[in-house]
């Protein structure tokens, strides 16, 4: 499964019914929105650390790389390349 | 040279009431002096409280916020040179049996804070570890606030310490609350503030007869983990008649709602904060900002970025 489905469907699955949304695009930013919060993205960091077998460091816990879909994957594939 | 800079150097030396009367003066003069903080204060109180106060009632409680809020960062900045037997009487704490239950199930508690004298709060880490409670407190900004100037640093370079000088125990949390989950495991009590506004989610609350948005960060974290959550308040009046009180824990919500348990947890919360605004006006620190319930009712139109730079 590529980068992008699995973060969607973890998004979708986790947080989008919780806000009693339907619909997320690539680049809507899921913090502006509510969609995630702190203890959302320790879950997502957890997922990612397990799905992508990537090291997440307390400094990579910042919006820019949490801020939309299209951000988490640059940031996946960023760590997978390191 | 600044108020702390000549608090650390004075502490020793000059007895302690003649600096509080200086320091309340200089707050006299800053709510005269700096006229736009005074005027966010006054109109502040003038929308939450009137017509139940007079003109008067608000001029005076302005007065007393600027030497309320002066008098308290005094303490913060002489802290360190405070004994052992002046801090027990100028922060005596009730209810620690209560965080001592809490940490005897062996999975840390978070002490939900407050802004009700808020730099007190953050004093609290340093109390608690004195007691021997591997305490914790979160951070809102990256720098340390209210850490030791040059000249404060020159000073301690005999035999003093500085307030912040142990970096064990404050961290910059921001939205990552991994920091503040390895603490809690470690069966530390991490101080977490329950009104900021640096947060990524909110709810509503009613809140002095209005509907504004409260943080879910403290309650997020204790839902999450499942840990106790112990609201603590510091009420009273500085310098000698503040009193720590910490409080009944906020009963533990996890349905899957979690939206409906975070506002019902975090109700619980600002019921219990109100009621201490009440009695402590002029301890809230945020009477400063402009209009301050109103931004707190509108905080979800602002990006998260400006969120954070509040």
């Amino acid at each position: 499964m590529d980068a992008e489905t699995a973060v969607r469907g973890f998004v979708e699955r986790n947080f989008l019914s919780r806000k009693g949304k339907k619909t997320l695009s690539n680049d809507e930013s899921l913090l502006d929105s509510g969609l995630i919060d702190s203890t959302a993205i320790f879950e997502l960091v957890g997922f990612l650390e397990k799905e992508f077998n990537i090291e997440v460091q307390d400094e990579d816990i910042v919006p820019e790389h949490f801020e939309t879909v299209n951000n988490l994957v640059a940031f996946i594939q960023s760590r997978q390349k390191n | 040279m600044c108020l702390g800079d000549l608090a650390y150097l004075l502490g020793g030396m000059v007895p302690r009431q003649w600096m509080y009367a200086l320091t309340r003066l200089q707050g006299r003069v800053q709510a005269h002096a700096r006229s736009r903080a005074r005027a966010a204060v006054e109109t502040n109180f003038r929308l939450t409280f009137e017509p139940k106060l007079s003109a008067e009632d608000i001029k005076r409680m302005t007065r007393q916020y600027f030497e309320s809020r002066q008098l308290r960062r005094l303490l913060v900045y002489l802290f360190p040179r405070l004994r052992p037997a002046e801090k027990e009487r100028l922060f005596p704490i009730e209810g620690l049996g209560r965080l001592d239950a809490a940490l005897a199930q062996g999975k840390g508690a978070v002490l939900v804070g407050s802004h009700l004298h808020s730099i007190v709060t953050l004093l609290m880490k340093g109390l608690l570890r004195e007691k021997g409670y591997d305490a914790r407190v979160a951070l809102p900004v990256p720098v340390v606030p209210y850490a030791p100037t040059r000249f404060h640093k020159m000073l301690d370079r005999g035999s003093g310490k500085g307030l912040w000088d142990d970096p064990r125990g404050h961290f910059y949390a921001q939205f990552n609350i991994r920091p503040i989950v390895r603490a809690l495991k470690q069966n530390a009590a991490v101080i977490l503030m329950g009104d900021g506004w640096h947060s990524a989610s909110f709810v509503k609350a009613k809140f002095l007869r209005q509907t504004v948005d409260f943080t879910t960060g403290p309650m997020g974290v204790v839902r999450f983990t499942e840990v106790p959550a112990i609201p603590f308040f510091v009420t009273g009046v500085p310098p000698d008649k503040l009193t720590i009180s910490l409080e009944e824990p906020i009963a533990l919500i996890k349905t899957n709602d979690p939206e409906r348990d975070l506002t019902t947890m975090v109700g619980d919360y600002v019921q219990r904060l109100e009621t201490h605004l009440l009695h402590n006006i002029p301890a809230w620190e945020h009477w400063i900002e402009d209009r301050a319930l109103e931004q707190m009712a509108t905080i979800l139109e602002k990006p998260l970025a400006e969120r954070y730079k509040l």
